[in-house]
């Protein structure tokens, strides 16, 4: 898969099974491209997604005071 | 294992300190609970899962491989951001992810030259190009609201993500009050879908 299809589909990730097939391609980018600087932070963006939509399908969104 | 108390310490004091400036600079509060977690995490293919991140109960988890790398101290500007980020909420988050991770990004790349004195690190070493897909839909936005980007994006920082594409349109409509505004709204569409 080319690098833009791999920030495309990380992009897109909204759901738990598209987040962690998101996952899978970066994992797999990063096997052949190791150190690449923007997917390895797009990481950070999949993990708090993930435990974002745990968090609401749980329902026990924490209370943030701003 | 003493090396790791002793990585753990140094970067505990970084992170002090960057949540120090970041709060003088923004006027905001962090919501950094005061801990952090080196993590191990990798995936099937042995990959870091992420270099670093802001738990939802605000501690930060910093990748033991992030420790190694010359550009630590950016990312960790970026998650101290978010500490501060206002309204920050897991459903907001989801709603709204690109008005997050664009708006600290930017931030992160405004500060870190400020910062770069007082840390003792080079600027060459903090230079920044992740999230350029969500700072692009955020400057086509800032382009119609006239604003600088510092006045831009601290003041996005500031509004409670919730409120933040609300407030964008908002200005953005009061900078182009010489004409309808749905034909504004025409023009940065595309931006505001590319930002949920």
């Amino acid at each position: 898969m080319k690098r833009e299809e791999v920030v495309a589909k990380i992009y897109a990730a909204r759901t738990l099974p598209e987040i962690e097939a998101a996952q899978k391609i970066r994992a797999e980018f990063l096997s052949l491209h190791p150190g690449d600087t923007e997917i390895l932070d797009l990481g950070e963006m999949l993990s708090m997604t993930k435990e974002a939509l745990k968090i609401i399908n749980a329902n026990s969104e924490p209370v943030v005071k701003s | 294992m003493e090396a790791v108390r002793r990585t753990l310490r140094k970067v505990r004091r970084q992170v002090e300190a960057i949540t120090s400036a970041v709060e003088q600079y923004s006027g905001l509060r962090s919501r950094w609970n005061g801990q952090i977690a080196i993590s191990e995490e990798v995936d099937l293919l042995i990959q870091p899962v992420f270099l670093a991140k802001k738990e939802w109960d605000c501690s930060i988890l910093i990748h033991q491989y992030a420790l190694r790398r010359k550009d630590l101290i950016g990312t960790l500007i970026h998650e101290c951001m978010h500490a501060a980020s206002m309204g920050l909420t897991p459903s907001a988050y989801l709603r709204f992810r690109g008005y997050e991770e664009g708006v600290v990004e930017q931030m992160t790349r405004l500060l870190t030259p400020r910062l770069a004195g007082s840390l003792n690190i080079p600027i060459q070493a903090t230079a920044r190009i992740s999230y350029q897909d969500y700072i692009a839909f955020l400057e086509t936005i800032r382009a119609e609201t006239g604003k600088a980007a510092e006045d831009f994006y601290l003041n996005l920082l500031r509004t409670p993500l919730a409120d933040r594409e609300d407030t964008v349109v908002q200005w953005a409509i009061e900078a182009n009050r010489q004409e309808p505004a749905v034909r504004m709204l025409v023009r940065i569409a595309s931006a505001m879908r590319g930002l949920k």
